[in-house]
C-alpha cells in the first residue's frame, strides 16, 4: 500500500480541507508506557492525520525514534516525535508503529491500526423555508431536528442493523442510550448558541469503530419580504431597502425562515406595521396589500411570535418607495 | 427605610413595565390567525387548476433580435423554464419557454426571431417548468406553497396542453435527453428517485436517499452517474455522494456550504473554508482534488457536455462570505455576473463576456444551460427572470 507521508506544517491546502472525524481504530500497544495519539482520532478516508508519540512516562533522553507503516521503515522521519500522513481509503487499514530505542539498545514500541470509515451526520432541521429555497433551513430553540448517521466502508453503506449507535447532544445521551440499527434519531434544540451533536458507532463486538461530532448553530427566525405579482407570482428576490412600487398596489409576503414547523400549528401572533402604525393583513396574516397614495417612502415592518414558545419569534422591516 | 422605599418602587416599576410588555406582545394584536396554519398551508389557498384562455386574435408577432450580438435578451416576460429544440426538416431551430405565473408556452424561432405563443392553457401560479427536448412535453409546478401540484402536459394540435396533475408529490424534477421524467418523491424518512416514461406512464425506482434535504445532480444522458449532496447551508456540514449500483457512494467531498456541479469526469464544488468560500474540483478518474480559480454556484454553471472539462459559469469577482450560499438562495444577495469558461483540467478560467459592458444590464445568472449541438449558452437573469443567450 502506498502511504503518503507529510511533514507537519507542510500540509497542502486542499488536503487540509478534509473534515476530521471517523475511523476504525484498534489500539494495540506494545508497551503500556508509550502510545501514539492521532488527530483526528477517527479520521475520514483521505484525511490528513497527525500522529504524535507520547512517551512522557519514561525517560527517553538520548533515545532514537523510528516510524514504520505496515512494517516499512520511514527513515526520513527518524527521531521525529510526530508526523502527518494521509488516511487510507475507506475500509483499508494501515498499521503505524513507533519504536524508541534507548542508548543501551532496549526498545519500546507503540502501534496503531487505522481503518478509516466515512461517518456522516446529516442534520435536518424541522424549520420553515419556502419551496423555492434551495438551501437548508436552520434550527432554532425548541425546534425539532432529524439526525441521520450514514456509515460507509469501501463497499458503500453498511448494514445498519449490525451496528449500535449512541447519540449525544452536548454530552447528554439521547434516547436513554445506544440502539442497534439506530442510525436515525431526533432531538429538540435546547438553549445555547451551538449544539454539540455526536454519534458513536459500535460493532457487534461492542468495539467503538467510529465517532463523529458536529456543531449545529442555533439560529433565529429570519423574516424576509417578497413581492407577489398578481400575474407572475411570487418573486424569489427578497425585497431590500429602497424597494420601489411600480404599480398602484402590490402584495408583499413576509416569509419567516427557520420558524419551527410546529409553530404553524400553535398560537402564532403576527403583526404588520406601516410607519409604525398597525396595519391589517389580507386574509393571510403573512401577506399585506400596499396601495399607493401619493409619493414618498414608508417603513414596512412585520413581527411574529409563537405564543407557545416565546423565544421563537422575530421581526424585520424594509423601506418602500412609492 | 429609604432603601426599602427605593427597592419597592423599583420592583413596582419593573412589574408595571413587564405588564406592558406582556400586553404589547400577547394581547395587543391586529388579528387572529385562526386555523390558517393547521394544514401547514403557509400561504393562502392557491388555485392550481389549469384552464384554457381564448386564442389571441390580433396579437402581433413579436420579433426577437437573434443575430445582432453574441449576448442577447430573448424575452421580456419572466421565464420559469426553457429548452432548445434543434432544427429538423419540419421544425426550425427554436427555443421554447414557459412564462412565470401563467405557464403559457412560447416559441422563439432562433433563425427569424419570430416569437409566438404555442399554448393557451393557463397553469395558475406556475412557478417551475421543465420542458422536454422535443419542446412539446412539459411538467410544471403550480403554486408556490408546500401544497403545490405538479402538472404533466403535452402540446396538442389546437394550441392547448393535454394535461394531468400527477398523483404524487414531487420534490425535484427534470427531463432526460430521451424524454423521460426523472423526479424525486418524499418518503417517510427520505427521498425516492424515480423515472416516469411519459409515453406509456410506466414508472420505475432509480435509487433511494435516506434523508430529505438532498440536492440531486441528475444524469440526463446516462453517461455520468447521478450525484447527491445534502442541501447547502454555510452553517451546516454537507456531504456529497455518487450513485453507484443504485446506492450512495461517498465522495471525498465534505464541509460547510457545499454546492456542486458534476459530469462524468469532474465534480466542481465550492465550500466554506474558515470565513470564505473556495472553489475546488474533484477528478473522478484520478481521485485528486485541485483548486478552481472561481467560486461556482451550480445554478450558474453548465458543462460543455457530459465528459468535458470545460465548465461555463456566471460569476462575479467578489468575496463569497460565510452567509453564502444561503443569502443568494434567499434572494437577499444578488450578483452582477460575468460569463466565464473554466477549464477544470488546466485550472484556468477565461472571461467570455461582461454583460454590463456589452448591454449595460446587470445579470444575475441562473438556470445556465449549454447547448449540446450549437455554440449557445442560455440563462435566466434572476433580477427579472428574463431569458438570455450567449453565442460562443
Amino acid at each position: 500500500m502506498h502511504i503518503v507521508v507529510l511533514f507537519i506544517g507542510g500540509i497542502s491546502l486542499f488536503l487540509g480541507l478534509s473534515t476530521p472525524v471517523s475511523a476504525q481504530l484498534q489500539d494495540s500497544l506494545m508497551s503500556n508506557t508509550i502510545s501514539i495519539e492521532l488527530s483526528p482520532q477517527y479520521p475520514d478516508p483521505g484525511d490528513v492525520v497527525q500522529a504524535t508519540l507520547n512517551d512522557y512516562s519514561v525517560n527517553t533522553a538520548g533515545s532514537a525514534i523510528s516510524w514504520s507503516f505496515d512494517s516499512i521503515p520511514q527513515t526520513e522521519y527518524a527521531n521525529q516525535r510526530s508526523l502527518s500522513f494521509i488516511a487510507p481509503p475507506a475500509g483499508d487499514s494501515i498499521v503505524l508503529t513507533a519504536t524508541i530505542t534507548n542508548q543501551s539498545g532496549q526498545m519500546l514500541q507503540a502501534r496503531q491500526t487505522i481503518t478509516p470509515l466515512y461517518l456522516d451526520v446529516i442534520v435536518e432541521p424541522q424549520t420553515y423555508s419556502p419551496p423555492f429555497y434551495k438551501g437548508r433551513a436552520l434550527p432554532i430553540f425548541g425546534s425539532q431536528v432529524f439526525l441521520t448517521a450514514l456509515l460507509q466502508d469501501d463497499s458503500g453503506p453498511v448494514d445498519d442493523s449490525n451496528y449500535t449507535y449512541t447519540w449525544r447532544i452536548n454530552n447528554k445521551t439521547v434516547d436513554g442510550g445506544g440502539a442497534r440499527g439506530g442510525f436515525r434519531t431526533q432531538i429538540t434544540i435546547p438553549h445555547g448558541q451551538n449544539q454539540r451533536i455526536s454519534v458513536d458507532v459500535l460493532d457487534q463486538q461492542n468495539r467503538l469503530i467510529s465517532r463523529k461530532t458536529v456543531l449545529v448553530p442555533t439560529a433565529a427566525v429570519d423574516i424576509r419580504f417578497y413581492e407577489n405579482h398578481p400575474l407572475y407570482g411570487l418573486s424569489t428576490k427578497a425585497i431590500t431597502d429602497g424597494f420601489t412600487m411600480l404599480s398602484n398596489s402590490t402584495n408583499i409576503y413576509a416569509i419567516p425562515y427557520n420558524l419551527a414547523n410546529s409553530a404553524f400549528q400553535q398560537d402564532l401572533f403576527t403583526e404588520w406595521r406601516i410607519n409604525n402604525r398597525q396595519s391589517t393583513a389580507s386574509n393571510n396574516p403573512f401577506e399585506i396589500t400596499l396601495s399607493q397614495q401619493g409619493t414618498g417612502t414608508a417603513k414596512l415592518a412585520f413581527k411574529l411570535r409563537n405564543r407557545a414558545e416565546l423565544l421563537q419569534g422575530g421581526e424585520n422591516s424594509v423601506v418602500v418607495n412609492f | 427605610m429609604k432603601k426599602i422605599i427605593i427597592i419597592s418602587g423599583a420592583s413596582i416599576l419593573l412589574l408595571v413595565l413587564s405588564g406592558i410588555w406582556v400586553y404589547m406582545l400577547l394581547i395587543n394584536e391586529p388579528d387572529q390567525n385562526g386555523s390558517m396554519f393547521a394544514d401547514f398551508n403557509f400561504f393562502a389557498e392557491q388555485d392550481t387548476t389549469p384552464f384554457e384562455i381564448p386564442e389571441p386574435t390580433d396579437e402581433a408577432a413579436t420579433r426577437v433580435n437573434v443575430g445582432a450580438t453574441q449576448l442577447r435578451q430573448l424575452t421580456t416576460r419572466p421565464v420559469i423554464g426553457f429548452t432548445e429544440v434543434f432544427a429538423t426538416t419540419s421544425v426550425p431551430y427554436q427555443v421554447v419557454y414557459a412564462e412565470a405565473g401563467t405557464g403559457h408556452l412560447y416559441q422563439i424561432n432562433m433563425e427569424t426571431g419570430e416569437e409566438k405563443r404555442i399554448s393557451n392553457t393557463t397553469i395558475p401560479n406556475a412557478s417551475q417548468a421543465e420542458i422536454a427536448s422535443d419542446g412539446k412535453t412539459v411538467v410544471m409546478r403550480s403554486g408556490f406553497t408546500a401544497n403545490n401540484n405538479v402538472i404533466l402536459g403535452t402540446l396538442n394540435e389546437v394550441g392547448g396542453l393535454d394535461n394531468q396533475t400527477l398523483p404524487f408529490p414531487i420534490a425535484d424534477m427534470v427531463f432526460s435527453t430521451t424524454g423521460n421524467l426523472l423526479y424525486t418523491e418524499p418518503t417517510e424518512n427520505g427521498l425516492r428517485a424515480r423515472q416516469l416514461q411519459v409515453t406509456d406512464q410506466v414508472t420505475n425506482t432509480l435509487f433511494e436517499i435516506p434523508f430529505r434535504d438532498a440536492e440531486i445532480i441528475w444524469s440526463l444522458d446516462g453517461v455520468a452517474p447521478h450525484y447527491v449532496y445534502s442541501k447547502p447551508s454555510a452553517k451546516l456540514q454537507g456531504y456529497m455522494y455518487a450513485i453507484e449500483n443504485n446506492r450512495l457512494q461517498r465522495l471525498p467531498i465534505a464541509g460547510p456550504g457545499i454546492t456542486a456541479v458534476a459530469n462524468a469526469r469532474f465534480v466542481n464544488y465550492s465550500q466554506l473554508f474558515t470565513t470564505e468560500h473556495i472553489g475546488l474540483t474533484f477528478n473522478t478518474s484520478t481521485r485528486e482534488t485541485t483548486g478552481t480559480p472561481i467560486v461556482t454556484i451550480p445554478e450558474k454553471c453548465a458543462y460543455q457536455d457530459s465528459t468535458s472539462s470545460i465548465l461555463y459559469c456566471g460569476h462575479e469577482i467578489a468575496i463569497y462570505d460565510f452567509e453564502f450560499p444561503d443569502s443568494w438562495y434567499k434572494g437577499i444577495k444578488s450578483f452582477s455576473d460575468r460569463l466565464w469558461a473554466i477549464d477544470l483540467e488546466e485550472g484556468s478560467a477565461q472571461q467570455l463576456a461582461n454583460p454590463v459592458q456589452i448591454s449595460g444590464r446587470e445579470i444575475d445568472m441562473t438556470h445556465m444551460t449549454a447547448s449540446a449541438n450549437t455554440d449557445m449558452l442560455y440563462f435566466i437573469n434572476k433580477h427579472d427572470n428574463t431569458l438570455w443567450s450567449y453565442e460562443r
